[in-house]
């Protein structure tokens, strides 16, 4: 079941003199399975587009279908939301500030304990989702104000994966972390995606849709502009839609542009591109 | 000239595992310092500790030729501006005009004075266009830029950016960055702690510090860090796509001599 948004608006502050149209009749389908990265600058309306997806937010005007649920303003399955969110977990920037909990393993817990699962059995979901994540043992009993940024973004990352969610929603997840841990967790949800779970990742950074995104969304000034797969997206300028071309593209174009014969459906990684080059120069 | 002098600081949050375990370094007059290293080993809490945030162990920092304690702590932080990561935690004025003004009523700058100072700050940050908007009409780079613009009103001798650009996209890392390399340009005898993930920012910088698990692994310029490639793996951190592009090559084989640039290691590629 795939995600359909129809002819979406919303609208901040609607009737006030602080009115923002946020998005402008968005239509779009996410495919159920895919690794789909929502790309554009900042203000471009892509975390307003997430929240529809688990009717945080309701849209001013159009619908939006998620795993057969309908979002509508006036709509009657607007009462059934809490079900919904059971079925589509987010986890929003600074996630890290989102924590509450004594403990960590609490904070964890917290999800499935709200959707009526009992304190041992979420207790024990809990400590399986931060091994997960990588949050070493030592850590279930600590505060989570007592550990790193860094540390603080895995433990709420594992809080909605212990909902056990079959669409995970992320807003820029990997803003801040060091470059191990970026891969750790971007690994993770690589393989949360080949298990089945949908993933809709927001990001500013070109580089994860290239290696990992199977669909890519193209946002500006609240509007789809382009709904494509990445090497359609980086076989054209994507500069003219204010993003960088990733380094490894870059790279590619200067080596296609200086004459090498590259196969560039071979191409997905640095490591790829090096052995594509070794073959080539053989 | 030493600005800031940091001897064996130690500090711990819970008094079993230090997150800081003996750190030193020492922050000249003009010099660039980027700090690196994984999630947790210790650089946000360093920052904290520069400032007064946290209380540094008894006559580990000397700032200005003053102990950091309680009786100095108001001279320091007057001489040493932060830019957080988060640009929204920072900005508490209602529009760009009273945000870079907060500073300058708290030192009881007389208002008549108060206007040119903002223009000129504002100005140097790209901001004056801004100066009636709220936050709500700002984006993440611009609000960093505000803060920047906030601190350099208040003529301080060192700025420490905590991960300032990480929460950006790439147009506001590149304002951040420019408005970096302005304030350096103009000022010379400016100091820079930069704690960042952004390696191409830290290899841009005069000196790099490794942190890992709370000690300095390695604090060298740029190009001899770059030698150690262990360090990075160690530490957590990623080389810059250049260095790890010529290590693949390097793996496959490939040795390139004229390794300056990408385009030149490109010409070498295709020859």
């Amino acid at each position: 079941m795939s995600i359909n948004f129809k002819n979406v608006f919303y609208t901040y502050s609607e009737k006030t003199p602080f009115r923002h149209e946020a998005l402008k009749d968005v239509s779009l389908t996410i495919n159920d399975g895919s690794f789909t990265c929502i790309v554009g600058h900042t203000g471009c309306g892509k975390s307003t587009l997430i929240q529809q997806l688990n009717g945080l937010l309701i849209p001013t005007l159009g619908s939006v279908d998620v795993n057969g649920y309908h979002i509508e303003k006036k709509s009657k399955s607007l009462k059934k939301l809490h079900d919904l969110r059971k079925e589509v977990g987010v986890v929003f920037q600074f996630s890290e500030y989102q924590l509450f909990e004594e403990t960590i393993e609490e904070d964890v817990a917290f999800g499935p304990i709200n959707f009526g699962v009992k304190k041992e059995e979420a207790i024990k979901i809990a400590h399986e989702c931060l091994e997960t994540v990588g949050i070493p043992e030592s850590y279930y009993k600590k505060s989570p104000f007592e550990i790193s940024g860094g540390e603080k973004r895995r433990v709420a990352i594992a809080g909605i994966l212990a909902l056990q969610p079959k669409i995970l929603v992320l807003d820029e997840p990997t803003a801040g972390l060091d470059p191990r841990g970026t891969k750790y967790i971007l690994d993770l949800f690589k393989e949360l995606n080949k298990q089945g779970t949908t993933i809709v990742f927001v990001t500013h950074d070109i580089n994860i849709v290239y290696e990992y995104a199977t669909d890519v969304i193209v946002m500006n000034e609240g509007k789809v502009v382009m709904q494509t797969v990445p090497e359609k997206l980086f076989a054209e300028d994507v500069e003219q839609y204010s993003l960088e071309t990733p380094l490894i593209q870059k790279t590619v174009n200067l080596l296609l542009a200086k004459g090498m014969k590259l196969d560039v459906s071979k191409i997905h990684s640095l490591e790829d591109l090096v052995k594509e080059i070794a073959r080539v120069r053989k | 000239m030493k600005l800031i002098e940091v001897n064996n600081l130690v500090f711990s949050y819970d008094k079993k595992i230090n997150v800081v375990d003996g750190v030193s370094f020492s922050v000249e007059s003009g010099k660039y310092i980027s700090i690196i290293g994984h999630n947790g080993s210790g650089k946000s809490t360093i920052a904290k500790l520069l400032i007064g945030l946290l209380e540094a162990n008894k006559d580990s920092i000397k700032a200005f030729d003053m102990e950091l304690n309680a009786k100095n702590l108001r001279a320091i932080r007057q001489r040493v501006g932060i830019v957080f990561q988060n640009p929204d935690n920072q900005f508490v004025g209602s529009t760009v005009r009273d945000d870079i003004a907060f500073g300058l009523e708290n030192r009881q700058i007389p208002h008549d004075q108060m206007d040119d100072i903002i223009n000129k700050f504002a100005a140097k940050v790209n901001m004056l266009d801004f100066l009636d908007k709220e936050p709500e009409n700002l984006s993440g780079g611009q609000k960093q830029r505000v803060a920047i613009a906030g601190i350099l009103a208040m003529n301080p001798d060192v700025i420490i950016f905590d991960e300032a650009t990480s929460m950006l996209d790439p147009k506001g890392k590149r304002e951040v960055r420019e408005s970096i390399e302005l304030m350096r340009k103009e000022n010379p005898n400016l100091s820079i702690i930069s704690i960042t993930h952004d390696l191409e920012e830290a290899f841009s910088s005069d000196e790099v510090i490794v942190l890992q698990k709370g000690k300095i692994v390695a604090d060298d310029n740029p190009e001899n860090i770059l030698e150690k490639p262990g360090i990075f793996v160690e530490s957590g951190v990623d080389l810059p796509f250049k260095n790890k592009f010529l290590n693949l090559l390097s793996q496959a084989g490939i040795e390139i001599k004229n390794d300056e640039s990408l385009e030149r290691i490109v010409e070498e590629l295709c020859r």
